[in-house]
């Protein structure tokens, strides 16, 4: 028997262990998350990928999905409710993680989930608008439903989706297996609701948010007129337009570019606050979209000039990386649709793919990519000034911020009586959900055409085909400025915002750009400028998001090969590593500097005489060529930038290097890579600098070596030590994520991204879903994208497919129009789901 | 002492089907109130008897990827993954022990007390 003492102690060390264990689960998450069975492990019971039978609330009737091989879903529905329903709960079920971080970031409250640090990304988010805008694009499109047949439509898909998604939480939160993610961080997933996908458009509405507005300030605070030559409207060297107006710059355009509204210094420093805090390099951390060294590739060719005689179309939208990745892949059949491609995480439409008859790809617009506007606007105790008359501002109370509005939109920033405002496309009204839906069934260039023009935002190049037509049209809307004092002022820059100056309307739709089955039998739309100076319409300038080089290629491409096939077109999209602006400008390179007696610029110049321009990983001339063209920017561009007070005053925001800003912590401007391509051309680089061509071309030969040998001394500094592609899991978990790892290619080539050097600077963006679809058999489809159709690490579906996209391959699409026709052999897994 | 590991077992495993886990603390309260035995032996039997339930519990999800799963979530949340799924036991274990320790003593004073 034990001493009475000793029992007492027994019972207090006992009773001392559970209170322990208690407090402990109280104070952190290490009892919720090591649960054996409601913790992370159950996570585990979803990780074999098996045929399985669902039953869910909701559904009208039984939905077959069948994963195939590489992981595609393929949803098999009798009615588009439960079609739209079942893309939710599958989605939901592989990505529910990253479509509320989505869905947060376009709420502005991705504090909620992740913390304070956040803070200043919410309040980014939500003082431009994108809450408010979401709201209301979604109240908007449930009145206009019984009215509209597009939005019904998109009110019928949102619900179902949102229906879907909700019963997956449901199912997952009965079942312990929600994403791992909400366990560690202990965040409640919230239930889906239409406005949350809305959110989802808004994000990718950032397409067109930049601060180029308010860095051409800046510059023309500085520089004045000095900054048409920095920036010029129209670039000198490109000649291919896909939408046509070559010619002579149109006289009205090209005067209200160079009339640039006076910059003092009270909007300068207003100017630099925000670009300072909101530029979108700062602000990419969980945004796909928003990173401006993102550019996309798109070219279609018809069937004159294909091996098949039918058209092939190609798509690669370059994006920023992130595991997951931001796409992901389904066909989606049912008696309305059958189409296959890319959704984004929480809104349920294909944005690139195909159908039995069309297919289409997009690619971001150049020039008016910027679709932000920036004005000079008097305010005064809650009232601002437009036409004369005071009104009054409107406050908005959001996410904990508060926001004012005037007439031309969000207040940026207010500094006494002056305030900066932006007029942001992205809080047009547009149903871009409703133009997809209608897309994702259109049976021929006229349904497609005609379902795009609701598309307002963002500003995105769309090709398609079809058998017999290829075409492109980049729909928006277009802002046409107009003054009550003359001529307006340059809308690339501050505008005032008094009501002189004023937005009369939109590019009408029959003016877009736009080509249908042109004579030269393809078109390219990879980001170069889509119209010609002789375009009667303001259409932005050289500054974003491309100098075009890329596009060049890709149409120099097409001009010398007058037939094309599959092959072909994959080994263009991801295996030709050509830099067009090499290839133009090496040449005068070559020649100017061939009597130079530097042993490094002999050395240098034995190497690049007999280069391919193929920035290959084994090319020892191609890491030559990148750092003798970035010091020549530097050596250009700097001092200029210097002598004139650009710099350092506003070096937080205008940072350039060469190549979209491919050296670390340095920003991009197109218009310098096409000024210095055009400096090599006509070996005059004035105003920039009072050297020589010659001079700067030595000197920055000389640097590239010094650099290249000193970093390999025994001579092996090839491309592939230089360049390559990092995949971050979207925590930012180190361990967690891909890379780097090296590959070719580079700014001015379809694989492209600006980065380079060690490899803490190479890329995380690129080609987000390369595409490529014969209009022959669309069953023959290929594509991929880095990374994998599950957001769970431990699943085999989490990055598979990054290690085909890296080497330049590519899988089959499996198009199939029925379960009952899918090979067995194709078959990973089947989920049944029946009505609950 | 085999008794109570075989019962510590069992409503060890039917604790975690409930999935409130602390309820593994009160199946070593009871084993401890019910079954008499010295209570140094008592204690290392439920000790085990936690653990092992814990490991029956999982034990299906270790062919479907528990431990890359738990070596992911380590990574995530800076803790090897191993010793994640080690401490999991491990709290079975001391929360089984202690609710023995627990029921146990509560055991004597109650017999001591009605002795008197």
């Amino acid at each position: 028997m034990a001493s009475g003492r000793g029992v007492y102690i027994r019972l207090g060390a006992g009773l001392a262990v559970v209170v322990i264990i208690v407090l402990i689960g109280i104070f952190t998450p290490l009892v919720t998350l090591l649960n054996p069975a409601t913790g992370v492990a159950q996570n585990a019971v979803d990780l074999p990928v098996v045929n399985r039978q669902v039953s869910v609330n909701g559904l009208t009737n039984a939905v077959t999905i069948i994963q195939d091989v590489n992981g595609v879903y393929h949803i098999y529905a009798s009615n588009d409710h439960d079609l739209f329903f079942a893309l939710g709960y599958i989605q939901a079920e592989n990505r529910l993680f990253q479509m509320e971080v989505f869905a947060l970031t376009g709420l502005g409250n991705v504090s909620s989930m992740l913390g304070s640090s956040y803070d200043s990304y919410d309040r980014f988010w939500t003082t431009i608008g994108a809450p408010l805008t979401a709201i209301k694009d979604w109240e908007r499109v449930l009145a206009n439903a019984s009215v509209n047949p597009t939005d019904n439509l998109t009110v019928t898909a949102l619900e179902a989706y949102s229906e879907g998604v909700n019963a997956y939480i449901a199912y997952a939160e009965a079942h312990n297996t929600l994403p791992i993610e909400f366990k560690l961080l202990g965040f409640k997933p919230f239930n889906w609701t239409p406005v949350d996908s809305f959110a989802v458009q808004e994000v990718e509405s950032t397409l067109e948010f930049g601060d180029d507005g308010l860095i051409f300030a800046l510059l023309y605070h500085v520089l004045g007129n000095e900054t048409y030559a920095l920036i010029p409207t129209f670039s000198p060297i490109q000649n291919y337009y896909y939408a046509g107006y070559n010619g002579p710059p149109n006289p009205y355009v090209l005067a209200m570019s160079h009339h640039t509204y006076p910059v003092n210094s009270t909007l300068a420093y207003m100017a630099y606050r925000v670009a300072e805090e909101w530029d979108p390099l700062r602000l990419s951390m969980l945004n796909y979209f928003l990173n401006p060294t993102t550019h996309s590739n798109e070219w279609v060719v018809s069937g004159s000039r294909t091996n098949t005689g039918y058209p092939i179309l190609v798509g690669g939208p370059v994006l920023s990386f992130s595991l997951p990745a931001i796409w992901f892949q389904v066909q989606l059949v049912d008696p309305t649709y059958d189409v296959y491609g890319v959704v984004l995480p929480g809104a349920p439409v294909v944005v690139i793919g195909f159908n039995k008859y069309i297919s289409w790809t997009l690619t971001d617009t150049q020039a008016i990519s910027d679709g932000t506007y920036f004005w000079d606007q008097a305010v005064r105790n809650g009232e601002y000034l437009w036409d004369g008359e005071w009104h009054p501002i409107i406050q908005y109370h959001i996410n904990g911020f508060t926001v004012n509005w005037t007439n031309l939109g969000p207040i940026l920033y207010q500094n006494g009586t002056n305030a900066l405002v932006v007029t942001w496309m992205g809080n047009a009204y547009s149903n871009d959900i409703g133009a997809l839906l209608n897309v994702m069934k259109a049976k021929n260039w006229e349904e497609f055409r005609s379902a795009l023009e609701i598309w307002k935002a963002p500003y995105q190049n769309f090709a398609f085909e079809d058998n017999t037509t290829i075409a492109d049209i980049s729909p928006a809307c277009y802002p046409i400025f107009n003054s009550t004092s003359g001529l307006p002022y340059n809308p690339s820059s501050i505008m005032p915002g008094d009501g002189q100056e004023y937005i009369g309307g939109c590019i009408p739709y029959n003016m877009v750009p736009q080509v249908v089955n042109p004579p030269q039998g393809f078109i390219v739309s990879s980001n170069q400028r889509q119209v010609g100076p002789a375009y009667p319409y303001w259409f932005g300038n050289t500054m974003t998001p491309s100098p075009g080089f890329r596009a060049f290629m890709e149409v120099n491409y097409l001009e010398t090969h007058p037939t094309v096939s599959v092959q072909d077109m994959m080994i263009l999209q991801s295996n030709n590593y050509t830099d067009y602006e090499a290839a133009l400008t090496l040449p005068y390179i070559i020649k100017d500097l061939s009597n130079n007696t530097n042993p490094l610029v002999k050395q240098a110049l034995s190497e690049l005489k007999s280069w391919n321009y193929e920035m290959n990983t084994n090319s020892t001339a191609a890491s030559i060529w990148f750092y003798t063209y970035m010091y020549l920017f530097n050596d250009t561009f700097t001092p200029y930038l210097y002598a004139k007070g650009v710099l350092p005053a506003y070096e937080n925001v205008i940072n350039p290097s060469g190549m979209g800003g491919s050296f670390p912590g340095t920003t991009g401007l197109s218009s310098m890579d096409v000024d210095l391509a055009h400096i090599i051309m006509t070996g005059n680089p004035s105003p920039f600098s009072n050297e020589t061509l010659s001079e700067l071309l030595s000197e920055a030969v000389v640097q590239a070596m010094h650099y290249l040998t000193s970093s390999y001394p025994n001579g092996n500094y090839t491309w592939g030590h230089f360049y390559g592609f990092y995949f971050p899991s979207l925590l930012g978990v180190p361990a967690l994520s891909v890379g780097p790892l090296p590959r070719g290619g580079d700014y001015n080539t379809p694989n492209d991204a600006s980065g380079g050097g060690p490899p803490s600077n190479w890329p995380s963006g690129g080609q987000s879903w390369t595409m490529i679809v014969p209009a022959a058999n669309i069953s023959d489809s290929y594509g991929v994208y880095p990374g994998g159709q599950s957001e769970n690490p431990a699943s085999p579906f989490y990055s598979n497919y990054v290690y085909i996209w890296i080497r330049g391959g590519y899988l089959p699409l499996y198009f199939i129009p029925s379960p009952t026709l899918f090979p067995k052999a194709l078959v990973k897994a089947t989920v049944i789901l029946t009505p609950g | 002492m085999a008794v109570s590991f075989i019962v510590g077992v069992a409503l060890g495993y039917a604790s975690l089907l409930s999935g409130v886990w602390y309820l593994m603390m009160l199946s070593g309260v009871l084993v401890g109130l019910i079954l008499s035995a010295r209570w140094l032996y008592q204690f290392l039997a439920l000790l085990a008897a936690g653990a092992v339930a814990n490991l029956v519990y999982i034990s299906p999800l270790l062919g479907d990827g528990l431990l890359k799963l738990m070596y992911d979530v380590g990574l995530i949340a800076g803790i090897n993954g191993d010793i994640l799924l080690l401490l999991m036991i491990v709290l079975s274990a001391v929360m089984s022990g202690a609710g023995g320790l627990v029921g146990s003593s509560i055991r004597e004073i109650a017999r001591a007390r009605l002795r008197q």
